[in-house]
């Protein structure tokens, strides 16, 4: 099974999460589907890699595959150097707590019963932590911006949405991981929230010298807060780049189509000729070849016959595309001036 | 009351309560606002501004339910909404006033075909023979772009994907030519590449039919790019109102403009650091005194948390707020 390829990952300094060639099939046997296929990622210390795509890109899936919560077909995920694919369940255990995941929904992920105080002491218990004491719990809640005097005994219910996303954050924080995955972490909230969250993640990984795998579909999102942007369409790569060439001056056909899609703001021509209107074939009977051409406007033959594998284009810039864009910002969607806003 | 003779809807002071059994929701508090034909009207704000309740209520929906208190005037075509009985209503709804949710999935029968479900719309209201009724339901998908209409007719909505149903849901909606069409966040269900194509049609729809639109949103760019005015609510009010493209760009609202600082654009520069509005929206139970936003504000004083603003001309926009003219970048 041809990959999307590995052309971007960085060998050297040794990166602190990779994933190399990782396949999962999900459905039953005989409607075995490929949500993730053969898609390589890696995450240097400190660094934030943003992975965008639509619902069924297997984006959600990729960061399961990583933790090893459901089996990999094929492919390989290294933690500092160590090989997680294939470990039994009980050193998964020892091995599972460097990597924790900040979920979509932030309140369905706290137990009910439990008062904020015992959900940040037992999740590092469950991990295999020491039991903290209730200073180290007040510290973490301080540190996520959380009143620990206002919080303490409260349950979920007692809490927003927002609130409850920190307390989360607090209780991965307290089991100090190597790399924090968020799959979604501020979708479900309100967009005057939203921003409380992203500055909050990011003030963090700071402080602490995270790595954070960070996924969503929102582009603006990702855009700011990633080092590195990973596309993905259909179980697959399509492009890597930098967060500011990514969706400045696409290389795939898909980005562009993301980016033409956004309505924002402020963005006076969101891509002129607009999407196709074509809606994404089912993963269970992906294209062959190039999964993207049944929308592509430049498919030919060889997009069906041939996988493209991700190249170098520029500089940490990367697509899997046998017709890529122009790299000129003139081929790339106008992008207006930030500074006209807010004078 | 002599309502304007050029707006088609037209709401005064509506306000929409609802008792539950820990104490009175002031959903939607002293809302008013005018719609033309022809026009886009954007409602702009987050969960429980009221937003959805308000839309709710101008279809006239929100009349049953048991729990809720409805006060004010909302004249459609100069006949009041919330007077009329259920029959009245009815008549109005599909006739005159179509409706596109946010999941098309509850929206449409599960256990009907798509070609059945438009059909019967057309055939109750606008007595066409089921030959007739069938051909029009195929005209009906083909003008909201679905491809090889014909086949689609026959297939269930399950069948169909996320962005396919919600254009059936939307031609239901036009599919007897309605005056007003209220979109309750369309396409927040939908992915982005196929968010923008609903988008389009539904702008295209209405400028070809003449219709009005009321389109909620919690979407500020959308409101921007598919608007002609946008309106900001906030803890049940209206805190603002202008023109949708320069809203944002002109807001005096220390709320839109706080929204407008705190969302991660595309276009902006990535080393701005956002600036997101501290606190979190009022609980509709109980609303703050005053000026509903003044607990977030960071430039609330003394009568902000006292006195509530009405709206008021501002610079750009009609804006609810004490400091205007004061408030400055």
């Amino acid at each position: 099974m041809a990959g999307t390829g590995t052309a971007h990952l960085r060998p050297d300094p040794a990166p602190r999460l990779v994933a190399e060639d990782v396949t999962v099939e999900l459905g039953p046997r005989h409607a075995r589907a490929q949500a993730v296929s053969g898609v390589s990622l890696d995450v240097l210390d400190g660094e934030t890699v943003g992975v965008v795509g639509e619902s069924g890109c297997g984006k959600t899936t990729l960061l399961r595959a990583m933790l090893q919560l459901v089996p990999l077909a094929g492919g390989s995920v290294r933690l500092d150097g160590t090989e997680l694919t294939g470990l039994g369940e009980r050193e998964m255990r020892r091995h599972r707590p460097a990597l924790q995941l900040l979920y979509q929904d932030p309140v369905s992920a706290l137990n009910p019963r439990r008062p904020v105080h015992q959900l940040l002491a037992e999740g590092a218990v469950m991990a295999g932590r020491p039991r903290p004491d209730d200073e180290r719990v007040a510290q973490a809640l301080d540190e996520v911006g959380l009143d620990p005097d206002t919080v303490w005994d409260r349950r979920r219910s007692a809490l927003s949405g927002g609130q409850c996303q920190r307390v989360n954050l607090a209780r991965a924080l307290l089991i100090e991981p190597r790399v924090l995955l968020c799959d979604e972490p501020v979708s479900a909230l309100d967009v005057s929230v939203q921003a409380q969250i992203l500055n909050l993640v990011a003030h963090v990984r700071r402080d602490r010298d995270l790595s954070l795998v960070f996924v969503a579909h929102d582009l603006a999102v990702v855009r700011y807060v990633s080092d590195r942007v990973v596309v993905m369409y259909l179980g697959k790569v399509c492009e890597v780049a930098p967060p500011d060439e990514v969706f400045a001056a696409p290389r795939h056909p898909y980005t562009r189509l993301l980016r033409s899609s956004i309505v924002e703001m402020g963005d006076d021509d969101a891509g002129g000729t607009g999407p196709s209107a074509d809606e994404p074939p089912s993963a269970l009977d992906p294209p062959s070849g190039c999964r993207f051409r049944t929308r592509c406007p430049r498919a030919d033959a060889r997009c069906a016959d041939d996988e493209p594998v991700l190249a170098e284009v520029g500089p940490g810039h990367y697509v899997a595309c046998h017709h890529p864009l122009e790299g000129s910002p003139a081929a790339a969607t106008p992008v207006a001036p930030p500074e006209r806003r807010l004078a | 009351m002599v309502p304007d003779p050029i707006s088609l809807l037209d709401v005064r002071d509506l306000r929409v309560r609802y008792a539950t059994s820990k104490g009175m929701v002031h959903a939607v508090d002293g809302v008013s606002l005018t719609l033309a034909r022809g026009e886009v009207l954007a409602v702009v704000g987050e969960s429980g501004s009221g937003k959805s309740v308000l839309a709710r209520s101008v279809m006239g929906l929100e009349r049953d339910v048991t729990t809720a208190r409805l006060t004010g005037d909302v004249r459609f075509d100069d006949q009041p909404i919330l007077e009329l009985g259920p029959r009245q209503r009815r008549a109005l709804w599909a006739r005159r006033i179509g409706m596109v949710f946010q999941n098309p999935l509850t929206s449409l029968n599960p256990v009907l075909r798509v070609g059945d479900q438009i059909a019967e719309v057309l055939r109750v209201h606008r007595s066409l023979g089921r030959r007739a009724a069938t051909e029009r339901a195929a005209e009906l998908l083909a003008e909201v772009r679905i491809p090889s209409p014909r086949a689609r007719l026959r297939q269930y909505p399950h069948e169909l994907s996320g962005g396919m149903r919600q254009r059936v849901a939307i031609a239901l909606a036009v599919a007897c030519e309605p005056d007003l069409l209220i979109a309750d966040e369309p396409t927040t269900a939908l992915d982005v590449t196929v968010q923008r194509q609903v988008l389009d049609l539904l702008a295209q729809l209405t400028a070809e039919h003449g219709m009005a639109t009321l389109l909620v949103t919690h979407d500020l760019g959308i409101a921007a790019r598919y608007a002609h005015r946008t309106l900001v609510m906030y803890g049940g009010r209206v805190v603002e109102q202008g023109p949708a493209d320069r809203l944002f760009d002109e807001a005096s609202h220390p709320y839109t403009r706080g929204l407008v600082r705190s969302i991660p654009r595309l276009t902006a520069r990535r080393d701005e650091p956002l600036e997101p509005i501290g606190g979190r929206p009022p609980d509709p139970r109980a609303l703050p005194p005053g000026c509903r936003f003044a607990p977030r504000c960071p430039m609330a004083e003394d009568r902000c948390r006292h006195d509530d603003p009405s709206l008021r001309p501002g610079p750009h926009t009609t804006v609810a707020c004490h400091l205007v003219g004061e408030v400055v970048a």
